[in-house]
């Protein structure tokens, strides 16, 4: 007897997983459960979510449901009799009258080692906030955000230089040579669920663009959030009211010798930006309407732009 | 005899994460006594032991397969390398020791890890027979941390804290 498994997912994160789940052995995958087609880029054309792109590609029975909440699809759901649920970067809520239909559960990839960064945005928050390591965890969801219990966790030492687009891919990898021994371990009983110790949890919410906007009162944060928040919401200052992105940076660890936020020359044709615990140096900025350009270009381009004190 | 000393694999070689992440397999009963197989665990015996490592599971050598040999260093009753073929944990004491590890395969990354402060193992030894060990502290302790490898999981999933290793270091 196979378990019918259903999966929830829409962006590229689960698909390493999900391949994997899909040529199982001992799953038939009796549903696929994205977001609908959405209009995208410059001619708004519709375009599937990288997890619908897969399904129609694997011909898989797909189904894109605007939300989980009428009961009219939660019976459609019930209908597909599931064993198991996998659930991995979906986007919506799965309401309680959905996580209980699957008699094994709903099983989330959850892209951080719970209880740490709970919530909508955990490989940003590892980044930001500077943790040693980062990982995914299996957990068993129930209603909370992210407070389910834990069948097993898998973790990955950070590099000091990572950016997220990297870490979203080794841990989307990471799912995807884990997942098998995971689940089989959840379903015969070698991993049994761990209740999340909630004194240790942190959250983490949706980021916003006002997130990516820059102080100066460290530096060795600001240059964890340039890595943590590319490709979006990004590190953005305001100048003559504009916003101007900080694409790429490092920290220098000196003593401030001017105001946090005073643009400041230093040797050859390098500049930097005073904070308040040294100076970040940027490598790659973007001015409005711009493309990317290396920072040694700035000064020429903008000579006024040096000396500026930013908010 | 002089055996030759086997590159370990490390999770921070993006090609080499696989071995060290998946399950590995049963060795088959016809295999242990093979020239090729026996020659395999003298290798990594020598390749534990000029590492400094106090324990090695095959898929940090490159094989996906449920082999570890531990050193006669992890338990004063051990006088040769324990050899663990196909191990089982069988039963673990409900009591934990909190204790500092390190892994050849995560180099200069060190924790603190919870385990059971004893265990039952369930193996074959190089010949193919089967035998039972009872392991207390440091022995159950890689013993836990070997069979964990052969699963898949390193010592960096379970530890909430990350350490110097001073502790490790002589």
């Amino acid at each position: 007897m196979k378990h019918r498994l259903v999966i929830f997912g829409s962006s590229a994160f689960g698909l390493p997983a999900f391949s994997v789940m899909a040529k199982h052995p001992a799953m038939e995958v009796v549903g696929v459960i994205s977001q609908p087609d959405r209009p995208q880029g410059r001619h708004h054309e519709l375009t599937p979510t990288p997890v619908s792109a897969w399904a129609r590609e694997s011909s898989l029975p797909l189904w894109q449901f605007p939300s989980l909440q009428e009961s009219a699809i939660q019976e459609r759901l019930a209908a597909l009799r599931p064993d198991i649920a996998l659930v991995a970067a979906y986007g919506l809520i799965l309401p309680s009258a959905v996580l209980s239909i699957p008699s094994r559960g709903c099983i989330n990839i959850h892209g951080s080692l719970l209880p740490r960064h709970r919530g909508a945005s955990p490989i940003a928050a590892a980044i930001a906030e500077g943790d040693a390591m980062a990982g995914i965890s299996y957990m068993l969801m129930d209603a909370g955000v992210d407070t389910g219990p834990v069948i097993h966790k898998y973790a990955l030492p950070l590099h000091a230089d990572i950016t997220h687009p990297e870490l979203e891919q080794a841990l989307s990898d990471l799912a995807g040579k884990t997942i098998q021994t995971a689940i089989d371990g959840w379903l015969d009983g070698t991993y049994v669920p761990v209740a999340q110790d909630n004194q240790l949890a942190t959250r983490c919410s949706r980021l916003t663009k006002e997130d990516g906007r820059a102080h100066w009162d460290s530096g060795r944060r600001l240059s964890r959030l340039i890595r943590a928040y590319t490709p979006w919401p990004g590190v953005w200052t305001e100048w003559n009211g504009q916003a101007i992105k900080l694409l790429a940076a490092t920290y220098e660890a000196t003593t401030p010798t001017a105001k946090p936020g005073t643009v400041v020359q230093l040797e050859q044709r390098r500049w930097g930006i005073m904070c308040g615990d040294g100076i970040i140096v940027p490598s790659l900025v973007q001015f409005p309407g711009k493309k990317p350009q290396p920072a040694a270009t700035v000064p020429g381009s903008y000579p006024t732009f040096i000396g500026t004190q930013l908010n | 005899m002089s055996r030759t000393k086997l590159p370990l694999w490390t999770i921070f070689k993006p090609e080499q994460v696989s071995m060290l992440r998946t399950r590995a397999v049963e060795v088959p009963a016809a295999t242990i006594t093979t020239a090729d197989f026996q020659y395999l665990i003298d290798d990594m015996v020598k390749t534990m032991h000029q590492a400094n490592g106090i324990g090695l599971a095959a898929p940090q050598v490159g094989n996906s397969i449920r082999l570890a040999v531990i050193s006669p260093d992890a338990d004063p009753s051990l006088h040769q390398p324990l050899v663990l073929i196909n191990p089982i944990l069988t039963d673990h004491s409900p009591d934990q020791e909190r204790g500092e590890e390190g892994c050849l395969s995560v180099p200069k990354v060190y924790g603190l890890v919870d385990r059971a402060r004893r265990v039952t193992v369930k193996a074959l030894d190089r010949t193919g027979q089967p035998f039972t060990l009872v392991g207390t502290g440091l022995l159950a302790r890689v013993m836990q941390h070997e069979v964990d490898h052969l699963n898949g999981t390193l010592f960096i999933d379970r530890t909430d804290r990350i350490t110097t290793g001073r502790d490790l270091l002589p």
